[in-house]
């Protein structure tokens, strides 16, 4: 019989893990009971589709500013970073940006007519330790990048 | 990124997100979420696996058009593999580890204070 596993408790792992380091106090997570839920304004085959990621194009240090990048489709670097963010460097690599950033397959499913259009811009947006520059600083600026590339929807991929 | 999905979907854009970190993604409550229950660092598949990639996107999109209700967790059916001892290797440590991890924790702790005097000068 197939083995089934649990999700790994990944709030309680880095819980514990910083509690070892020392951080008395341990990150509080965003919490919320309810989402918010729009329908597809589209049909997928004739809808515009943008991409964000938590990486970003360059090698970012890990106390260096963080902030939104959108960066023509046409202009991506084949190779993605993400040296500041927690990630788990024993089981795997970053050195396949499809494994984390699917602009490819994204561009076939375009070309097939699976989904209308891929948008103009892909857009990076920082892990931030803080909520409140998410919330009022990069998730807005996101919003105003979708809504000036008529994005119809967005597949975020977070490492 | 689930507090931007959740900022897109108040303001009429649609979302879904491909993740591996149920517990994160799920404790923020989004749209829309495909669960690849894979290694933090490659949510969309295997590096080099095309295929794998191509079929976890195609998952993740049809979520856009299906009926579910909102914060409903899609799980993909795809395994990462055989091996699964990462499951319980991440941030993995012992007693023994503890001296070494405390001293990285007091580094952190010195260079977040020092970027934090650079910012304030």
């Amino acid at each position: 019989m197939k083995h089934v596993f649990n999700p790994v408790k990944y709030i309680a792992k880095t819980k514990d893990y910083y509690e070892a380091q020392g951080f008395s106090v341990p990150y509080r997570w965003a919490r919320n009971e309810e989402s918010p839920f729009v329908e597809m304004r589209r049909p997928l085959s004739e809808s515009t589709i943008g991409l964000a990621s938590t990486a970003t194009t360059y090698p970012r240090k890990m106390l260096e500013h963080r902030s939104v990048e959108a960066i023509l489709n046409d202009e991506l670097p084949e190779k993605l970073y993400a040296e500041d963010l927690a990630w788990d460097r024993k089981a795997t690599h970053l050195n396949d940006r499809g494994s984390f950033f699917p602009i490819d397959v994204l561009q076939d499913l375009a070309n097939n007519r699976i989904i209308g259009s891929i948008s103009q811009h892909s857009f990076f947006l920082p892990t931030e330790y803080s909520q409140r520059k998410t919330s009022q600083v990069d998730a807005p600026l996101v919003l105003d990048y979708c809504r000036e590339d008529d994005v119809d929807a967005l597949l975020l991929v977070p490492l | 990124m689930g507090l931007t999905a959740r900022l897109l979907e108040e303001n009429g854009i649609s979302t879904v997100i491909i993740g591996s970190a149920r517990d994160i993604v799920e404790s923020c409550a989004v749209p829309r979420f495909l669960f690849t229950d894979f290694p933090l660092g490659n949510p969309i598949g295997r590096p080099y696996d095309h295929k794998m990639q191509e079929t976890v996107v195609r998952h993740g999109l049809s979520l856009l058009e299906s009926n579910q209700q909102a914060g409903t967790t899609v799980k993909s059916p795809l395994s990462w593999g055989e091996n699964q001892t990462w499951r319980d290797e991440y941030m993995q440590f012992s007693d023994r580890d503890l001296a070494k991890l405390r001293a990285l924790g007091e580094e952190r702790r010195k260079n977040r204070s020092e970027f934090r005097k650079r910012l304030n000068k």
